[in-house]
């Protein structure tokens, strides 16, 4: 059923979909328009879905340059943690961003304050 | 043109700014090492026929070979349909294409079925070959130092991102240094999407990729960029590209993008060859190529200014 879909949409809506675009001669400002949804939204988004023990931790301006690392799948939240900042210090040296990597949530818990010891970041939550 | 001049004028400072970082490119000796410099960009363009690409890429191209004429290395992906207005305004780079469609028989096939609208209409000629291409200096440019390698595997035809359409590959590139040493610049674009077959493709392609590498440029220096469609922030990309990263010895630049809209994507990498090493001055995203909340592509454009440095000089170029 579905090749025949494919193959009715392919001989009689194709044609017309090509002919409709290419050949209009209308063209609107120059280049395409930035996504409104931010790196970090789709990033979050992708995050609260993943199995815990899970932490995210990112470095640098999230509304600029940033790199981040999350950890997912983790046996416990420490290794959760440790596993989200290692990741996210690799990427930190690869993009040379000099502020350090802070945990931007654990769990599904965001916006975690700087923490200094993953013990002491796992205490809170 | 209007629309070209509206575009492009806003960017004049930021031209003359690279244009001067351009002036230091040139060669010189420091006891027995010629140190010589490089602006590289990359760019996927989206040059897809105009009913794929959600806009006009005729009227956006021509400002991108514009913007493009200040670097001395310029890596295209998703080069398909626009190519000649491209290589219009680099006047002063050699252009080289990546593979053709190849003997695929079913990319064959494709190409028979879509040859009525391919005859009919302008700009529209899928199925696509590699899609990449990279445009150097004249002076810069090693005659028959090319090679061209297509993956010989994609994913899907018709769900997903449609990858198969495109004979996806390599581009590699000799580029002459002012010592007369010569670096390899491999220009890439791998498979997209984000399910675990995707990452399984990259995979593969990286480990052609890391081959073709370890066979052709055993002692070069080596610059890999491209659209790797890889994001650090999930682990199966993650895992592919440290381990490729880690075959090679190679080093991310830094470039990356600078805007909140973009996703990471695209790398330049490098790494140091038996003769030749190279540091990064500066590296980051082309921000020429934005103007407000509009940009003439759906990726950014990453550069990267290299200074290198080779053992002995024997004949030194001044541009």
């Amino acid at each position: 059923m579905r090749r025949i879909v494919i193959a009715v949409w392919a001989a009689l809506g194709m044609p017309l979909l090509v002919l409709c675009s290419s050949c209009s001669t209308s063209s609107g400002p120059l280049g395409l328009e930035l996504r409104s949804v931010t790196r970090l939204e789709t990033d979050r988004l992708r995050y609260t879905a993943m199995p815990d023990f899970k932490a995210f931790a990112i470095a640098g301006n999230p509304s600029a340059v940033f790199v981040s690392g999350i950890a997912y799948d983790q046996p416990n939240a420490d290794a959760a943690i440790a596993t989200a900042l290692a990741y996210c210090n690799v990427r930190r040296s690869d993009r040379s961003i000099a502020s350090p990597c802070r945990l931007y949530a654990v769990g599904n818990a965001f916006e975690v304050p700087v923490v200094v010891g993953f013990q002491a970041a796992a205490d809170r939550w | 043109m209007l629309a070209f001049w509206s575009f492009a004028l806003p960017f004049v400072p930021a031209l003359a700014a690279d244009e001067t970082g351009a002036a230091r490119i040139g060669a010189a000796i420091h006891g027995q090492r010629a140190t010589d410099a490089l602006a590289l960009l990359s760019y996927n363009v989206h040059g897809l026929a105009r009913i794929f690409a959600k806009d006009n890429p005729r009227d956006r191209t021509p400002t991108i070979g514009w913007l493009a004429r200040s670097y001395d290395v310029v890596l295209f992906q998703e080069d398909f349909e626009y190519h000649a207005l491209l290589r219009e305004q680099l006047e002063d780079h050699v252009g080289i294409r990546g593979t053709g469609v190849g003997f695929d028989p079913r990319r064959l096939v494709a190409k028979i079925l879509a040859a009525p609208f391919t005859l009919l209409l302008p700009n529209f000629s899928p199925p696509y070959g590699a899609g990449v291409s990279t445009f150097l200096r004249k002076e810069r440019f090693v005659r028959g130092d090319i090679d061209r390698r297509a993956f010989g595997i994609c994913g899907q035809w018709l769900g997903g991102s449609a990858d198969c359409w495109a004979n996806k590959g390599i581009l590699r590139v000799g580029v002459r240094l002012g010592s007369g040493d010569v670096i390899d610049v491999y220009n890439t674009h791998l498979e997209s999407g984000s399910e675990r077959e995707s990452v399984e493709m990259r995979r593969q392609q990286l480990d052609i990729l890391a081959s073709l590498i370890e066979s052709t440029s055993r002692d070069r220096a080596v610059i890999v960029a491209g659209d790797f469609n890889a994001d650090p922030s999930r682990q199966g990309d993650r895992n592919v590209l440290f381990a490729f990263r880690t075959r090679l010895g190679l080093q991310d630049s830094g470039a990356g993008p600078e805007l909140a809209a973009w996703r990471e994507r695209n790398y330049i990498l490098f790494r140091d060859g038996a003769r030749t090493w190279i540091e990064v001055e500066a590296a980051g995203e082309a921000r020429e190529f934005v103007s407000g909340q509009r940009a003439l592509s759906d990726h950014p454009a990453l550069f990267a200014l290299l200074r290198l440095q080779s053992e002995t000089a024997e004949e030194v170029i001044t541009p």
